[in-house]
């Protein structure tokens, strides 16, 4: 698969007052592919974040490059392009919507980039009934839930046309509800409109759904797969004090404890069925 | 309550008035304050009032919200027709107590101040009741385009009003959060002498503040994400166009104003 | 002994106007003293709005909160007092640090109780050791700390009034998983040494799971189930038709009983689950029976 954005050992430390700060980032390889649904995950502080904010340039490495679509992020020139082909949306949705007005807000992006008039309105009414908020155009963000909020920034995201947006940690401030609601519409796009997803998240739940899982761990990716080859890895996730799944915690216990089961349990519904095969029920 | 205070709020409608260009309301009201002035007679005076009055009428909203929006100037207008009623000794005596005298044109003019101030107080609450505030926003914008070329920073002031617009009501929720916070924790709002209260203030305040520069800094964030970098180059979805409607208005707001000139050459009846 | 609680408490919003709407309605509760009571329930459900009156900060429209067995609104007066001796920790409380040190600010209630300066000092010393704190981090500025220990000082402010009771609104909010289970083990290990009764507001089934004796769940405005754990989690269908989520061990068991498996309904918890399977199925065969090798690593 073609690679969209490009991490080449891309180191990165903050500097502050001419105080060199210890290392966020050393020597990160990373490939995010056209397409995919690659969800990063690692405990605070593993370096997660500020690799999300060099996939739109809104930091760039202290050593090696970051490219996406062969653009560098280091060249100023390519900024604007850079960040209208890869949105950003983060925890907090409150501090991210600029307008007292939904449809203005979602019109706030394509209004930087100097779009006509009509053809922001045609997008911003696309956008909002993409993310189901079509009917509250006219509502105010601080009356609406904080699902609804976090859905109107991705309306605002889309609304610019990118190709990619990478999400930081976008739910760990919601309720089960707002979460659903935020989760379901990021697949809508990956699936639907093809947009490539990064979501940071410590939500397994949310992980689960990822074509690809990324590691993180002290500023660099420690291993990779797909989800259940990563969370199969139970002992080592555990390690790096991270979640797994209950179902694949039950059947790998199993597992240990010489059960005859398979220790790369996934899903809900895959686990009961390796239960009740193993308590003598036919899996139906 | 904070939350308490009508001036300044919008009453969402489908009037004749709230369809209204915001630039052409802005105008209007602004020059509308202008002849509650340049009107001196008591036939002006009494003109302006009822075209207000008749505004008023057509917003569809009840003159009850309109009266409380007058009430805090209440005081106000008061005092100040109380100085005008013993500072103006011409004209004939009606009353007099030592060094107090009240005549008959000072009671005239202290009546007329009231009014006007009253009647400029109505003007603004019409605006603010049937223009929502980001409508407000880019009637300022537009109408101060011109100022740029003295390099006044137009689209900048016009960013702040609308990011502020937005964030009053969450600091305003936020100062409610904190407040029960401090409050969890024993903190004595209520009693104590002015500095006391003052004081117990502070463990409000700063986190507050903290909290403002905390959303400031992520919001720039966001904004940058959306590709934000000044004026430069920057559409707007919404366009405000001028309609029949707008241009009747101008029309009946100019023969009001003729009007008031005319009136305020009729010699006062007194 | 019922530590707290309330009889026939309803609070309408906005009284008096057409858009009034009840908050809670008619919610009758008692907590038991020294019990860890978990509460939960969708946005909305008046969770938020029930414990707010627990320690006074919200009056009830009707309805009385006793602590003790005696109305918190006795004297209105004297309800600084009842917020002393029920400590509430509101969600992300480290946006309430003000002062210049943590020390400081751990301070900021007990000084409000006209405690002693003496007092006060060891008060500090125990809240920060409660919450997990260190030492060194007591005269630092609560801005310089990082996200977790800002939490955890915020938390030992409350937790140096000494209070009776102990309410948590979403205490791990936005931590990830390692904050999250150091602060919930934290707060386990106060409830176990100090005895007190600790109230924890939840979206997360799995903490509530984990930790609590009993369980309370609100739903549109009213108190709908109060009962031990392991009961309300054998209610799995009627929490979910509230859009309440169960651990997800829970649905799996609820699945395993529909697949015609005789097990146990009331699992919520890995450790449970696992001792489940081993009564239902027996002692796991040799270890070389194992299907597959899950154990090691695959870079």
């Amino acid at each position: 698969m073609e690679e969209f954005i490009r991490a080449e050992h891309v180191d990165f430390k903050y500097e502050f007052e001419n105080e060199e700060l210890p290392e966020v980032l050393s020597d990160v390889n990373l490939g995010v592919h056209r397409g995919e649904f690659l969800a990063l995950l690692g405990h605070n502080g593993s370096g997660k974040s500020t690799l999300a904010k060099h996939f739109n340039a809104m930091l760039l490495p202290t050593g090696g490059k970051v490219f996406v679509e062969e653009m560098d992020t280091a060249d100023e020139e390519n900024k604007l392009a850079i960040r209208s082909r890869v949105g950003l949306i983060q925890q907090n949705p409150d501090n991210q919507l600029v307008a007292s007005i939904v449809e203005e807000d979602v019109a706030f992006g394509p209004e930087n980039l100097g779009v006509a008039p009509e053809e922001i309105r045609r997008r911003v009414d696309d956008v909002l009934k993409t993310v189901g908020m079509y009917e509250y155009r006219r509502h105010a963000p601080h009356k609406l839930s904080g699902g609804q909020k976090q859905r109107i920034a991705i309306a605002g995201i889309l609304a610019m046309q990118p190709e990619c947006i990478v999400l930081d940690e976008p739910t760990s401030m919601l309720d089960p509800r707002g979460r659903r609601e935020v989760l379901d519409t990021v697949l809508k796009l990956n699936r639907e409109k093809g947009i490539t997803i990064v979501l940071i998240t410590h939500n397994m739940d949310e992980a689960v759904l990822a074509d690809r899982v990324v590691v993180m761990d002290r500023g660099k990716p420690v291993f990779e797969g797909t989800p259940r080859e990563v969370f199969s890895q139970v002992k080592r996730m555990q390690s790096l004090r991270l979640d797994v799944p209950q179902a694949t915690e039950l059947a790998f216990e199993l597992n240990q404890a010489g059960y005859p089961i398979a220790p790369d349990v996934l899903t809900e519904e895959e686990c009961a069925q390796a239960l009740a095969t193993l308590l003598g029920k036919n899996a139906v | 309550m904070i939350k308490d205070i009508t001036i300044g709020q919008f009453f969402p409608g489908n009037s004749a008035v709230h369809r209204l260009d915001p630039r052409i309301k802005f105008v209007l009201t602004f020059a509308a304050i202008v002849f509650v002035f340049v009107a001196n007679s008591a036939a002006a005076i009494a003109l302006m009032t009822l075209a207000v009055f008749s505004v008023i009428a057509l917003t569809r909203i009840p003159v009850k919200l309109y009266f409380k929006g007058l009430k805090p100037i209440l005081v106000i207008i008061l005092i100040t027709s109380l100085l005008n009623i013993f500072y103006i000794r011409t004209g004939n005596i009606l009353w007099s107590w030592k060094f107090i005298t009240i005549t008959d044109q000072g009671l005239m003019r202290s009546v007329l101040i009231a009014v006007r101030i009253a009647v400029m107080i109505l003007i603004s609450c019409v605006l603010t009741y049937t223009t929502s505030p980001t409508d407000l926003t880019d009637a300022i914008e537009r109408l101060m385009k011109p100022l740029k070329v003295i390099r006044v920073p137009v689209h900048e002031i016009a960013m702040m009003m609308t990011i502020a617009l937005r964030f009053v009501p969450t600091l305003l929720e936020e100062t409610d959060k904190i407040t029960s916070a401090q409050k969890a924790r024993g903190a004595d709002l209520e009693s104590g002498s002015l500095m006391q209260r003052v004081r117990a203030m502070i463990p409000i305040l700063i986190p507050l503040f903290v909290s403002a520069f905390r959303r400031a800094y992520e919001l720039a964030m966001a904004m940058e994400c959306r590709c934000y970098h000044g004026g430069e180059g920057r559409t707007r979805m919404k366009q405000l166009h001028m309609s029949s409607r707008d241009y009747v208005a101008l029309a009946l707001g100019a023969i009001l104003f003729c009007g008031v000139i005319l009136c305020n050459l009729i010699p006062p009846s007194l | 002994m019922n530590i707290l609680e309330t009889k026939n408490l309803t609070y309408t919003y906005s009284q008096g106007t057409p858009f009034a709407h009840d908050a809670i309605t008619d919610v009758s509760v008692a907590v038991r003293e020294g019990e860890f009571l978990g509460i939960i329930g969708h946005t909305g459900s008046g969770k938020s709005t029930l414990v707010q009156h627990l320690n006074g900060l919200f009056r009830p429209s009707s309805g009385q909160v006793l602590l003790n067995g005696r109305d918190i609104w006795e004297n209105p007066k004297a309800i600084r007092s009842v917020r002393f001796q029920v400590g509430m920790v509101f969600q992300y409380p480290e946006h309430q640090l003000f002062e210049e040190t943590v020390a400081k600010d751990i301070a900021f209630g007990p000084k409000n109780m006209g405690l002693s300066e003496e007092e006060i000092a060891a008060r500090v010393q125990k809240a920060a050791e409660f919450a997990g704190l260190p030492k060194v981090l007591l005269e630092k500025s609560p801005f310089d700390l990082s996200g977790g220990e800002k939490r955890r000082a915020a938390i030992a402010g409350v937790i140096a009034m000494d209070p009776q009771v102990l309410i948590l609104d979403e205490p791990t909010a936005g931590l990830d998983p390692m904050g999250r289970d150091d602060l919930l083990e934290q707060i386990a290990s106060y409830h176990r040494e100090r005895k007190n009764t600790v109230l924890l507001v939840s979206h997360s089934m799995e903490d509530i799971a984990k930790y609590s004796d009993r369980v309370l769940v609100m739903n549109e405005s009213r108190a709908v189930m109060l009962a031990p754990t392991a009961e309300i989690f054998s209610h799995g269908r009627e929490l979910q038709q509230m859009g309440l989520q169960v651990p997800q061990v829970t649905r799996i068991f609820m699945r395993l009983r529909e697949l015609g498996c005789p097990v146990n309904d009331s699992v919520y918890t890995v450790e449970q689950a696992l001792a489940e399977i081993r009564r239902a199925a027996g002692t796991a065969p040799s270890k070389s029976l194992s299907a597959g090798n899950g154990g090691e690593s695959r870079d």
